[in-house]
């Protein structure tokens, strides 16, 4: 496996992509925007008018309830906490999961949309190299845009709100691992969808909304703690951690699997 | 040593059989031709040679490399250009060759070089910088063309570089693949286009229906086929129609067609029988005009092959 091979095909991809401005500007957006929201959301709530005005006690009592860690904490302070280890880790999975979908579906089921792929395989690389230069090409992109755009929240979150908790607080240990840990592993078994999806699918459109189905279970994880039914602990998302790893490994396998080249040129 | 030996290749797709113990050889030097109909197995062919597909059964080497042990060694050996540019239409020309040449290992130097001097032979010395998806599709091809040069390999694989050209765009590339030949570039080119084949190949190969039906020079194909029959045109002043009956009655006449109303064409068995069917024709009073023989050329052949007498 030659590393060098495959990252040029990874950059051939980009230059590929992003020479599409409006593939470029739906990254940047999309990243930019999480933050945007992030970060005012957490203005408005800890600089704004007291947000125990717009909650009942029973409310405040239920949020209490699903953050047992912040026990402590003012009603300004819980609200902040909130959109930290609640709402930002949220829009950042499904954001992540968007971005790589969608350049994954580019990278794979694009070439063979655009029929640019048979010189490609009758070029002198493993269908490793090619494999792993597509995962580079999907990945990459996003995990770089995602760890970046994470850094500015945390910096804007701790800038804003330093004065409300005397101290540096964010990120919780909770955010940390939901962010860096748990969405990178999330979007990458997106991706492997992506992949075993394009194998079948023709088109970049039909391919990228195969990873649509990952978004639901973040969305019953958001809405269960937002209505108060669900706890979220440090050790569910140690758990959760082992369990998409493991996951990516399998799926990782399949997908490399799907992808050979006679499955590559063979038209279904 | 030839450049490349088909030996028995067969493959399906699904319940279809695409190739049927197809066989040959392209002699190092030479410019072979691929000849069939749509749907014949050309590409199929040229996709197992590439290492692209894998054949169900048979074998194949390419400059003595196995296509199924030594995929990358015979991947190198190859410049292919396949049925359609396959070009990344959003990249330059220059991307798209640069691309190519790093993944083949051109190194810096040679490569700029190499894409400078290729662009200038196939005129597109002042493209270099514009998006692909801005080019027409003869300009297309003669990128993809150079990309299939630019690792400068000693044998060239090129599925129909014709098709969908102008007729001045593909005696341009006609021009071109001799010169590529002649520089020393063994090439196997798939086509089914019959005067292309003639002009360019110095053996072909006819293809049908996934098996190869025959293989050799043009010329010999035709003598091959002339050697079971030879037809004349008669031509006489006034009408034919009266001394068709003559002629048939001649020994070694197997068929006689009248073709218009001064002109008949005969079907012997032996070329010398023409002078006994001259001779009995004036005898009986015809104005002989004209004889011409009819030599058969590779259309004749093609279409016997691959349609069935
Ligand atoms: N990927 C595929 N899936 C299913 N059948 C295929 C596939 N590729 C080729 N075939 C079938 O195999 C046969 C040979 O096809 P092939 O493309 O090799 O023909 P060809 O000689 O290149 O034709 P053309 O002149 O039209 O390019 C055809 O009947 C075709 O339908
Ligand atoms: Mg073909």
């Amino acid at each position: 496996m030659r590393l060098d091979k495959a990252l040029l095909i990874a950059k051939k991809d980009w230059k590929d992509a992003f020479s599409s401005k409006a593939m470029l500007a739906s990254l940047v957006l999309s990243f930019a925007l999480t933050v945007a929201v992030s970060v005012l959301l957490t203005a408005a709530l800890a600089l704004g008018p007291d947000p125990g005005r717009y909650m009942t006690e029973e409310e405040l009592t239920a949020l209490r309830a699903v953050l047992p860690e912040a026990s402590g904490m003012t009603v300004r302070q819980l609200s902040a906490y909130m959109v930290g280890v609640i709402i930002m880790p949220f829009l950042f999975m499904t954001m992540s999961l968007a971005a790589t979908s969608i350049l994954t579906a580019d990278s794979f089921a694009g070439e063979r949309e655009r029929k640019t792929i048979e010189p490609l395989l009758a070029a002198p690389i493993s269908d490793s190299e090619l494999f792993l230069g597509k995962v580079l090409a999907s990945f990459l992109p996003t995990l770089t845009s995602m760890y970046v755009s994470f850094g500015l929240t945390c910096l804007l979150i701790n800038m804003l709100t330093v004065g409300l908790f005397g101290c540096l607080w964010f990120p919780p240990l909770k955010t940390v691992l939901m962010v860096c840990v748990l969405t990178p592993a999330y979007a990458f078994l997106g991706m492997c969808i992506v992949v075993l999806g394009s194998a079948r699918a023709s088109t970049v459109k039909d391919a990228s909304n195969y990873a649509a189905i990952l978004f639901f279970p973040l969305l019953a994880v958001f809405m269960g703690q937002v209505f108060g039914s669900l706890v979220v602990r440090t050790a569910h998302l140690l758990l959760a951690a082992i369990v998409l790893v493991a996951l990516d490994f399998l799926f990782v396998r399949l997908a490399r699997h799907a992808f050979s080249r006679e499955a590559l040129i063979v038209a279904r | 040593m030839n450049a490349v030996e088909a030996r028995g290749l067969s493959k399906r797709f699904g319940p279809k059989l695409a190739l049927k113990d197809v066989s040959f050889d392209v002699r190092k030097g030479e410019i072979m031709g691929l000849l069939g109909p749509n749907g014949a197995g050309k590409t199929t062919t040229v996709r197992i040679l590439t290492g692209i597909l894998r054949p169900d059964s048979g074998s194949a080497t390419v400059m003595g490399h196995d296509v199924l042990e030594e995929p990358l060694e015979i991947r190198r050996c190859i410049g292919y250009l396949p049925e359609t540019p396959c070009l990344y239409e959003r990249l330059t020309v220059e991307e798209n060759l640069a691309f190519y040449g790093r993944l083949y290992d051109v190194p810096e130097e040679e490569l700029r070089r190499r894409i400078r001097d290729l662009l200038a032979l196939v005129g597109l010395k002042d493209r270099a910088g514009e998006k692909v998806g801005a080019l027409s599709k003869g300009l297309k091809q003669r990128v993809a063309i150079v990309r299939a040069l630019v690792h400068d390999p000693p044998v060239l694989i090129l599925d129909q570089p014709t098709s969908d050209l102008d007729p001045a765009s593909a005696k341009d590339i006609r021009g071109l693949i001799k010169e590529l030949n002649r520089s020393g570039k063994t090439v196997l080119i798939c086509t089914h286009n019959l005067t292309e084949a003639e002009e360019l190949c110095d053996r072909i190969a006819i293809i049908n229906e996934g098996c190869v039906l025959a293989v050799g020079k043009p010329g010999e194909l035709v003598k091959d086929l002339e050697g079971s029959h030879h037809s004349f045109e008669i031509s006489s002043f006034g009408s034919i129609s009266k001394y068709l009956k003559v002629i048939e009655g001649l020994g070694g006449v197997l068929e006689v067609k009248q073709v218009g109303e001064d002109r008949a064409v005969v079907v012997l068995e032996d070329r010398k029988a023409i002078s006994a069917v001259v001779r009995e024709l004036i005898l009986k009073g015809c104005d002989v005009l004209e004889v011409r023989m009819l030599r058969p050329g590779l259309e004749e052949v093609y279409m016997r092959l691959v349609r069935g007498p």
